[in-house]
């Protein structure tokens, strides 16, 4: 086993060698030849050798001759063909070694002395300067030089010791034919499949010319590279870069092309080919200028004019997608409509990034200028953060530019507490488990919803610190082709939501919450779930999600409470007792269809500046002639008339949770008039993005009370509200202090809507205030008692 | 690929226990890291993600005072609805028994256990007059009960063996 490393390390040497001279000799054999035979200078050098080696040394010398350095490179080539792709470790070192070798190898009177010198240690050393062969060595192995010259015979030796034992021996792959400058650097990470490819890429322009008669017919330099593929880096504005495959002689459209298949999920839902442009950033910014590609441009063409010496992660293309039209129209445009309103996928507002809330929420920035190499493969080395500086990335990250990116292993359960992870299943797809093994990137320190408010504007400013031109494609630098650290979803990170209602809460809570009261809309969800498990972790995860909610048992209390108004979002369990949640989603669907509940009612943005008019009505339980034009006309009976109804600004939004995973379950879900439906187990990640979802939707829908509440938050308390909680304790003594100062400080829609209702100072309107007091809670006191907690039960 | 899985209805359509592609990717993604965490190794008894975003909302991985309280309700209630299937088979109460199993179902899919989940799955099917997955009716009230009786028993095993590696997942034995 030994034997054989050293075996393989020193016909590596030899190579190295070889490529050594050529480079240096411009390619003449005779001179290489010569240079070839002077190894045994440095050999001389190592004090220590090996019997295996000097087994070796002997066949060597019979065909020493025979070799030209062409003919040995090529054959290298074939013989090695199976380890070449494996990493190149020691490349860069061996790099340096031949460089000493070579150096050494030109001194009068060694290059002669080869076959000989190889048998005996104690030859003179040579002129060199030694250190840098200690020092760079990967292993100090004292044989190596003298194999340089080892012949065929060895080779076939080597080979099927290789064979015998695939271990990744440290590898010289492109060594050879690489420059030798700057800096040395030792590991590489290129992959075995890929290696290949790479070395083929840098090898041709040293070698022009092969000898092809003597390749094998697998022989790498046949490899042409511009029948390769080629990756190049593209984004989204803000977003993180990704990589997409393409073919040399692809067009810009082709491009489009796999970009949508890329981002598969995202613009590929919603996107055809032509509706993509790119655009591309130069690096010189002061030569170039940005521009749009052209679909018929040549993309590889104009990479390599842009970026000379290959695309960098920070200069990815960037695509811009055309702006969408606005959200669809609200549920229930006008009253009478069905209600069932399933929001249609691919026109999510999450998915789609910038066009719920407008295109703030994604900063189109110039995408840092930076290079790295020729070979756009040549950038994944950032895959390697160890070696290569990760700065902008992390300057992106660290300052919220781009919201960090859930790393997949990275799911940590301590540092964050405002949120679920969402980590894993945004987009439940199994392509966003890649690299579980980079868990230990800075990205993991999640978006956080800082993120949103930093995000116009500044990510020029912290990207475009332009890295210093280096020489760096000429770096022996480590080459790899495993896939880059690919940004779990790039599309969707920027596709958060920031909706403006948070920003209202924001400015109320911030202080007390942080920014963690930023993520999920302002919205109150009544969780009806009658198996106490489920119940205690919907609860907990709303109260992670940092939104209101009350919860119900049952069908019957679930009504009851929707009844009480407030409610945004309802998560209903399919099966329950008492009332089902299919009859009660019929029953709440009912009772909005008689109350002419609809975005557009007639009690809506104009009324609820008069309070008193609709709630009074409402308040004293008379179904009299306002409360029938309130209501389009129907006659809503006593039983069914809503309190307050200035807290139903539209429909609800159900959500079924079933456990069931038969379609006609969900089927008769949608039917009864759920929303949307989850699975159980509920997918926290699917989960909050229905919360976000439908929230933010029904945020903007009451956009009125929205703008009520941002307003009553910034006189936090108004007289009005004073009185009225004043009033309100007094009315009942027994609500306690919580809700009152959940209603002063959180709920100044509601505190709106039921001020409609109390101001008029009706009898009825105590017993509103009640309700509503006891079913919303603040989230933060909630607690395991919920299930008793229910006053509208009983 | 990617994108069957985006919708809910896609995701549920694969989202059966044995073969979903997402979550059979999630816990594969999600290996390396159970290691470090000790997530209990419960073979297929346990959906490792359902169970892990459990676990992700502990406020302190060494005390896990949220899921543990979480899932040793789910012990108390396991055991009560058995005792109440039980209780059902003596008076062939199959309507009941299809409640329990649902009722079961719910709580037990929520932890992610998967095995214990299928076979409440069952019970509710069996209960309720059809096959084993719901989709024929069997009128025969002995032949659902029999089956009923075999299945709570193998419940109630697949119940306990969790139980045990949650257990002592939860330092409590």
């Amino acid at each position: 086993m030994a034997a054989d490393l050293k075996v393989s390390r020193l016909t590596k040497v030899r190579r190295l060698m070889r490529r050594g001279s050529s480079n240096s000799s411009a390619r003449s054999a005779s001179i290489a030849k010569e240079q070839q035979h002077s190894p045994p200078a440095l050999n001389s050098r190592q004090p220590r050798r090996s019997a295996s080696l000097t087994k070796l040394a002997e066949v060597k010398e019979q065909q020493l001759h025979c070799l030209d350095s062409t003919d040995g490179a090529v054959q290298t080539n074939n013989n090695n063909e199976h380890r070449r792709g494996s990493a190149t470790a020691s490349q860069p070192t061996a790099d340096r070694r031949s460089e000493t070798l070579l150096s050494g190898a030109r001194q009068p009177g060694t290059a002669t002395s080869s076959t000989s010198a190889l048998i005996d240690l104690p030859t003179p050393v040579s002129q060199k300067p030694q250190p840098i062969l200690t020092v760079e060595e990967p292993t100090p192995d004292p044989i190596a030089p003298a194999r340089t010259s080892a012949d065929d015979h060895t080779e076939d030796a080597r080979e099927s010791l290789d064979l015998a034992h695939p271990l990744p021996s440290p590898q010289q792959s492109s060594v050879r034919s690489r420059p030798i400058a700057g800096t040395v650097r030792r590991q590489s990470l290129v992959n075995s499949s890929n290696a290949r490819v790479v070395k083929s890429l840098l090898d041709q322009e040293q070698r022009p010319t092969t000898a092809s008669s003597q390749e094998g017919y697998f022989a790498p330099s046949t490899f042409d590279p511009n029948m390769m593929h080629r990756k190049i880096w593209v984004k989204r504005p803000g977003a993180s870069a990704t990589l997409v495959q393409i073919r040399e002689d692809d067009l810009v459209d082709d491009v489009r092309d796999m970009i949508l298949r890329k981002y598969a999920n995202s613009l590929g839902r919603t996107f055809d080919a032509p509706d993509l442009t790119l655009r591309i950033v130069p690096r010189d910014a002061s030569r170039d200028r940005e521009r749009l590609l052209e679909p018929e441009e040549e993309i590889c063409r104009t990479l390599d004019h842009y970026f000379a010496g290959g695309q960098h992660v920070d200069e990815a293309l960037l695509i811009d997608i055309p702006q969408r039209r606005t959200p669809k129209p609200s549920p229930r445009a006008g009253p009478g409509h069905q209600y069932p309103y399933n929001f249609d996928e691919p026109s999510r507002p999450v998915e789609n990034g910038t066009d719920y809330f407008g295109t703030a929420a994604m900063a189109h920035s110039p995408a840092a200028l930076t290079t790295v190499s020729h070979d756009s493969r040549a950038s994944h080395a950032t895959q390697n953060p160890a070696q290569h500086p990760h700065d902008r990335a992390m300057a992106v990250l660290t300052t919220g530019v781009v919201p960090p990116l859930p790393s997949p292993g990275g799911r940590t359960r301590t540092h964050q507490v405002a949120r679920p992870r969402t980590t894993r299943t945004h987009t439940s797809s199994p392509t966003t488990i890649v690299n579980p093994g980079f868990s230990t990137r800075p990205s993991r320190q999640r978006r956080d919803s800082t993120a949103s408010d930093s995000r116009p504007g500044n990510p020029a400013t912290t990207r475009l610190k332009r890295r210093p031109q280096t020489d760096k494609p000429r770096h022996p630098q480590p080459q790899t082709a495993s896939p880059p650290p690919r940004p779990k979803r790039p599309a969707r990170e920027s596709a958060d939501p920031s909706p403006p209602p948070r920003s209202s809460r924001d400015t109320l809570s911030a202080p007390i919450h942080g920014p963690a009261r930023q993520l999920s809309p302002p919205i109150n969800v009544l969780i009806v779930e009658d198996n106490i498990i489920n119940l205690k972790l919907l609860e907990a995860f709303m109260k992670r999600l940092k939104v209101r909610w009350a919860t119900a048992m049952n069908g019957r209390a679930a009504v009851d409470k929707w009844r009480g108004g407030g409610f945004h979002l309802v998560l209903m369990d399919i099966q329950l007792p008492i009332m089902s949640g299919l009859e009660a989603t019929k029953e709440i669907r009912r009772l909005e269809r008689v109350n002419g509940i609809g975005v557009f009612s007639l009690n809506g943005p104009a009324s609820s500046g008069t309070p008193g008019v609709g709630g009074h009505a409402a308040a004293g339980g008379a179904a009299d002639g306002a409360a029938d034009a309130e209501s389009g006309g129907h006659i809503v009976g006593e039983e069914d008339r809503l309190e307050a109804e200035k807290l139903f600004k539209s429909p609800v939004i159900i959500v079924a949770l079933t456990a069931s995973s038969l379609q006609s379950d969900r089927h008769e879900a949608l039917a009864a008039g759920c929303n949307d439906f989850l699975t159980k187990p509920v997918n926290f990640v699917w989960l909050e993005r229905k919360v976000k979802e439908w929230g933010c939707m029904q945020a903007l829908i009451d956009f009125d009370g929205w703008r009520k509440w941002k307003h009553f938050s910034e006189d936090q308390v108004t007289p009005k509200a004073i009185d009225k909680s004043q009033k309100n304790a007094a009315a009942r003594p027994a609500v306690d202090e919580k809700q009152e100062n959940e209603r002063e400080t959180g709920r100044g829609r509601k505190e709106e809507g039921a001020a409609g209702a109390r101001g008029a100072g009706s009898d009825g309107s105590a017993e509103a205030g009640e309700r509503d007091g006891s079913e919303i809670r603040e989230n933060e006191e909630a607690e395991a008692e919920t299930e008793t907690e229910d006053h509208a039960q009983r | 690929m990617a994108r069957a899985t985006d919708h809910p209805e896609d995701r549920v359509s694969h989202a059966d226990h044995t073969g979903s592609p997402i979550q059979i990717e999630l816990t594969d993604g999600m290996q390396s890291e159970e290691g470090s965490t000790g997530l209990p190794e419960a073979g297929d008894a346990i959906d490792t993600a359902t169970f892990e975003q459990i676990l992700e909302m502990d406020e302190d991985e060494d005390e896990r005072e949220f899921s543990k309280s979480i899932v040793f309700d789910f012990f108390q209630q396991a055991e009560a609805t058995f005792d109440k299937m039980d209780a059902a088979l003596e008076t062939r109460d199959l309507e009941q028994l299809s409640q329990l199993g649902h009722f079961l179902k719910g709580s037990s899919a929520t932890l992610g256990l998967t095995k214990v989940k299928d076979s409440c799955e069952k019970i509710q099917h069996f209960g309720a007059n059809k096959d084993e997955t719901g989709t024929r009716d069997e009128p025969d009230d002995d032949v659902c009960l029999k089956r009923l009786r075999k299945t709570i028993e193998q419940a109630k095993q697949e119940f306990h063996d969790v139980e045990k590696v949650l257990r002592r997942f939860y330092h409590d034995e």
